[in-house]
């Protein structure tokens, strides 16, 4: 590859962050489903009793069964359910990582309007994240 | 056809056929009763036919060079007897994982431009949550027949539009110069440099409203928006559309997914096997393909795509289902 044709550093960086955290997600998220149903840890909702539930719609679930949302998972990451969910929560972190990771490149070489671009690209995500805006009833 | 492909192809009309007729034969609330009940078919084999059907799938999107996601929510949703709020956010999953697989190989072949995304990202992934507030809270029956109406838009998309290699961009447009979205790549096929600019950015960047709303509301990855729009629009070479398009995905869902995530819509017992099946089928269809006929396969996907559409909008119009 060229020196021309070498992608430039922020978007390497960006590469390089992205494969780690995905490759971390899919690990997770596989081993924490082999947890949820080997019955390592007690759960919240026996995975035997889903399908009670997943022909509703989603509050309908969460009212009849309990289950947190937002954030409301963190304290009870004892529970299998629970744990099956880390390997989730890392595959839609990653890309927010990866924009934190490479916003000091763009403020290094003075690109203010991709700087900014980040800045505000970050502020979604951590708003999406932040479970105050949610759909529905 | 090779005789893979054909037996492939014959184990996938066996899986889908089957799937179908218990659905249609039963009805969507029978279905979902004798799940819960077990009588008939117990709990776990409903995971199980999900990640054989979605590794079949993946084989299919590979090698019909479309997306999972866009696959994955019309025909889940018409024939398992879950929930459509969780089947799109286990789409949405899908969809990202195989953008966040694909992405970091994309970008540092310089395939994928950082650049040409962000911009696009940015209205995309905020509009995708919008998407995902006004889908999850409409009622299913209309977040279904929009779904059933919009896949058939898709399938006329796939079906019609047309694809240039190396689009003739004269000039780049104010706003592009003014961000720097430029770029050159070895284009193998050529043995060459191609220099490549764009154009018609503010109406591209409008048209990323539309593509980010969508991709919330329906947990649909949106490539087959993606890629016109970047290729034809904005003139960026096709393979630069087409990688930046799964790039440009990996950002869009993932803003959406938090949406899903933090409501409870993602079910792991429905992404973790859907997931599973659709990575393993696409690395499996990625050695298809070197044997395949992809334009017959591709014209097979449309139909599925359309039939599914077809199903949804009556579906969710209470005619059928």
């Amino acid at each position: 590859m060229s020196n021309k044709t070498k992608p430039s550093e922020e978007q390497l960086k960006y590469a390089s962050v992205l494969q780690t955290i995905s490759l971390g997600g899919l690990a997770l998220l596989v081993i924490g489903f082999f947890v949820y149903l080997s019955g390592l840890l007690p759960t919240l909702v026996p995975a035997d009793e889903i399908p009670n539930y997943w022909g509703m719609r989603v509050h309908d679930f969460v009212e009849k069964t309990g289950m947190p949302t937002g954030w409301d998972w963190v304290p009870l990451l004892n529970h299998g359910d629970i744990v099956s969910f880390l390997g989730i929560i890392l595959l839609a972190a990653g890309t927010l990582v990866c924009f934190a990771v490479i916003l000091p490149n763009f403020i290094r070489k003075k690109d203010t309007p991709f700087a900014i671009i980040v800045i505000v690209q970050i502020l979604i995500l951590l708003l999406a994240a932040s479970g105050y805006i949610t759909g529905g009833h | 056809m090779s005789r893979t492909l054909r037996r492939f192809l014959f184990l996938f009309a066996v899986v889908a056929i089957t799937i179908g007729f218990y659905s249609i034969a039963f009805g969507e609330e029978q279905v979902v009763e004798v799940a819960q009940k077990g009588s008939t078919i117990v709990w776990w084999m409903w995971p199980v036919i999900l990640f054989v059907f979605t590794f079949f799938l993946g084989i299919l999107a590979v090698v019909a060079g479309v997306g999972g996601g866009v696959l994955f929510v019309p025909i889940v949703s018409s024939f398992f007897p879950f929930n459509l709020d969780f089947v799109r956010g286990a789409g949405l999953l899908v969809a990202l994982t195989g953008a966040l697989s694909a992405g970091p190989g994309l970008l540092k072949r310089g395939l994928a431009d950082l650049r040409l995304a962000l911009p696009m990202a940015l209205i995309a992934s905020t509009c995708s949550i919008f998407g995902a507030m006004v889908g999850l809270a409409l009622p299913t029956n209309v977040v279904q027949t929009a779904l059933g109406a919009t896949i058939i838009m898709i399938v006329i998309i796939m079906a019609t539009a047309k694809r240039s290699d190396f689009p003739d961009v004269k000039e780049a447009d104010t706003l592009s110069s003014v961000l720097r979205i430029t770029g050159i790549y070895y284009e193998e096929s050529a043995g060459k440099q191609i220099n490549w600019q764009i154009h018609r950015t503010p109406l591209g960047l409008s048209l990323f409203i539309v593509i980010g709303f969508m991709a919330g509301m329906f947990g649909l990855g949106a490539g087959w928006a993606n890629v016109p729009v970047l290729n034809l629009l904005l003139g960026a070479p096709l393979k630069i559309s087409v990688a930046t398009s799964v790039f440009l995905l990996s950002i869009t869902d993932t803003a959406a997914a938090w949406v899903y995530i933090n409501k409870g819509a993602v079910l792991p017992l429905i992404a973790v096997p859907s997931v599973a099946g659709m990575m393993l089928g696409t690395r499996i269809g990625v050695r298809i393909l070197a044997r395949a006929k992809p334009k017959a396969v591709k014209w097979m996907v449309v139909t599925i795509l359309f039939l599914a559409g077809f199903r949804a909008l009556l579906k969710g119009l209470g005619i059928w289902g």
